[in-house]
């Protein structure tokens, strides 16, 4: 038995990932233990959890690999403070401490976190050589092109390169300070959302407003080249000398601060999250195309945080290339402990890998799971009134009942998912034909703005009933958008007719698709509303105590935590 | 786009040793990783920085520890 421990930690969504001769046996984010979104601490909890998982201590692991560099990404902020100098000292001052006491003695901190129990060295692997190993190592395909984009790595912020068979090759990289996902980011900043968490409502935002601003910001912030390479003017930039990610010049450019976080969206912020979605969508789709041209591959897979932008990556399936995408779910910072892992395993163990028509990452259901047993329990201490339904078709049944009759359900089931997305185990529920449900779910149950779309997850076979997805197109990590096809489904399409949408499959969630299947017999519909279960500025719930606080917190109606059935006008208390 | 940087050679031990031998090694030491470091990125020029960088780390230590007075006339 060979069992690798991957790890990413100390710059956002700390994760671990244990893969045992080979498989993905346990993948968690270190934020849904602790609470804290987006927790960038070393992820002594989710260790825990693979550990226990497997039934092993840390001193049976025989590999542990990081998924980055650290000296190379010190090398690259050095450089950088070097090259701004005296411009950048009071980020420079910022910074140093924690790389003095902590990110420099990485090895030190991994073995303390391990309990000092693992003997053996400890691999350091490129950022985005995890990113691109993550992208294609559990995916479909025996040969793909690999795309991989974010804000930074080390030096790289873009990479190019092949995988085949067991092992990948990068080839062509963009270089920081010239990052797509940092210029995302500046406009996120500017239209007042949070880097590294807002990109999302920026992403939403866009099909509200008018590209206006496209040529200006081609003209005056970047240039592209015809193989989708770009350069910054770093004079709109503050990110490399500042602890801003905008310039002055950037403010007066588009003659405005950058927007508040408590005040009012404005048209500016609209239209330029419309203009630098086109602008990202025409980087992306131009890097896929070069990436064909010089690979000849037909099959492309995608990671690093651009390809959480899924109007781009449903672009790309439309317009590119590409006869096939695969998209790692866990494309962030989180997936880079699973490619570290399996660079180990494959690349540098040389082990056999053997493509599959599944992709080998199960679903993305890696995560914790809760016994019956304990979530009674849980439930009993927080005096809940619940109903025990241990036959799941029953329990399936009157989920689904409760759906149609337009209530919104949380769901609690089995494993849960390893990425930002939540593919139904960790669900709040709604049936899409109300009209009202968008602003229900946002404004009394997730308590986010009510301009954010909700995601239609539909039974794969009735996909194209709905949705204009090819046939040979599936969608099971929610990491695609696509055209509407009806009007019958106002819940789940955004203002320009899109949705991001959702396939299941019995191969990937059988207990999803057998909710879904029984919706679908009560009402006709196969499609229902899913969204993380979670309220604004909360990770997803992370065990079944979360799940029940959620519930009454908020005015949703019900709540299933594996067989156990909770109605929300039966319990004492609730929200105001 | 950029072809990535390749290091001027590989380290001794990783050109004998398998991935999993060398896994049974020692760690090297944060001094014997900034030589590597320097060696196989082609950064010399990086050198002298590093080691202002680091004298000036160890004088914000002495300067908060007993040593400070004799520093300080030092200075």
């Amino acid at each position: 038995m060979t069992a690798i421990l991957g790890l990413s930690a100390f710059y956002h969504d700390s994760a671990a990932v244990l893969l045992i001769d080979g498989e993905i046996v346990a993948a968690a984010q270190e934020e849904r233990f602790t609470r804290k979104k987006h927790d960038a601490a070393f992820p002594i909890h989710a260790i825990e959890f693979c550990l226990r998982r497997a039934g092993i201590t840390a001193d049976e692991l025989d590999h542990v690999g990081f998924y980055e560099k650290p000296l190379l990404k010190f090398d690259r902020l050095l450089e950088t403070y070097l090259s701004f100098a005296p411009q950048g000292f009071p980020s420079f001052w910022k910074a140093m401490p924690a790389w003095m006491t902590e990110k420099l003695h990485l090895r030190r901190e991994i073995r303390r976190g391990l309990g000092n129990e693992f003997k053996r060295r400890i691999a350091f692997c490129h950022h985005h050589q995890s990113h691109a190993a993550s992208a294609f190592f559990p995916s479909p395909f025996d040969q793909a092109a690999i795309l991989t984009m974010d804000g930074v790595g080390e030096w790289a912020t873009t990479t190019m390169g092949v995988g085949q068979g067991n092992k990948i090759q990068l080839t062509d990289e963009i270089r920081f300070p010239h990052s797509l996902g940092l210029l995302y980011s500046a406009f996120t900043y500017y239209c007042g959302f949070r880097v590294n968490s807002g990109e999302y409502k920026l992403m939403g935002l866009a099909p509200y407003g008018q590209p206006k601003y496209v040529d200006v910001i081609k003209d005056r912030l970047l240039t592209i080249h015809d193989d989708g390479s770009f350069h910054l003017n770093l004079d709109y930039f503050g990110y490399c000398q500042s602890l801003r990610m905008t310039t002055p010049k950037f403010h007066r450019l588009f003659r405005r601060p950058p927007r508040q976080r408590d005040s009012a969206i404005e048209d500016l912020d609209r239209d330029l999250a419309a203009s630098i979605q086109v602008v990202t969508e025409e980087i992306v789709l131009r890097s896929a195309r070069h990436l064909y041209d010089k690979t000849k591959c037909s099959n492309l897979c995608l990671a690093g945080g651009v390809a959480l932008n899924c109007v781009a990556n449903g672009r790309v399936l439309r317009e590119g290339p590409f006869d096939s995408i695969w998209i790692q779910p866990a494309a962030g910072d989180a997936g880079g402990a699973l490619g570290v892992a399996q660079f180990i395993w494959h690349q540098l163990l040389d082990k056999p890998r053997q493509s599959t028509e599944n992709d080998a990452q199960r679903g993305s259901l890696l995560g914790p799971e809760s016994s019956s047993d304990q979530v009674q329990s849980v439930l009993d201490r927080q005096g809940a009134v619940y109903e025990v339904i241990s036959d799941p078709a029953e329990l399936d049944r009157r989920t689904a009942a409760l759906l149609a009759e337009g209530l919104v359900l949380g769901r609690y089931a089995g494993r849960a998912e390893f990425g930002p997305r939540a593919l139904g185990n960790r669900s709040i529920l709604g049936d899409p034909r109300c009209s009202d449900m968008q602003s229900t779910m946002n404004l009394k149950i997730k308590f986010r703005e009510s301009f954010r779309p909700f995601a239609p997850v539909v039974l794969l076979d009735h996909v194209g009933e709905f949705f204009d997805l090819a046939d040979r197109h599936t969608s099971p990590y929610m990491l695609l958008v696509c055209q509407t096809k009806t009007d019958a489904l106002p819940a789940v399409t955004h203002v320009d007719g899109s949705a991001r949408v959702q396939t299941v499959d019995k191969e990937k969630n059988p207990r999803f698709e057998a909710l879904l299947t029984e919706f679908y017999r009560q009402t006709g519909c196969p499609v229902l509303i899913n969204t993380s279960f979670n309220v604004r500025g909360e990770p997803i719930v992370g065990s079944p105590e979360d799940a029940y606080r959620c519930f009454m917190k908020t005015h949703m109606d019900a709540l299933v935590i594996e067989d156990c059935l909770l109605v929300k006008e039966r319990q004492a208390g609730g929200p105001e | 786009m950029a072809t990535p940087d390749k290091p001027s050679e590989k380290p001794d031990d990783e050109v004998t040793e398998s991935f999993d031998s060398m896994a049974d090694g020692s760690d090297p030491g944060i001094f014997q990783e900034f030589i590597w470091f320097v060696k196989y990125n082609k950064k010399w020029w990086l050198t002298p920085i590093l080691v202002v960088f680091l004298l000036l780390v160890v004088l914000a230590f002495l300067t908060n520890s007993p040593a400070a007075p004799f520093i300080y006339t030092l200075f």
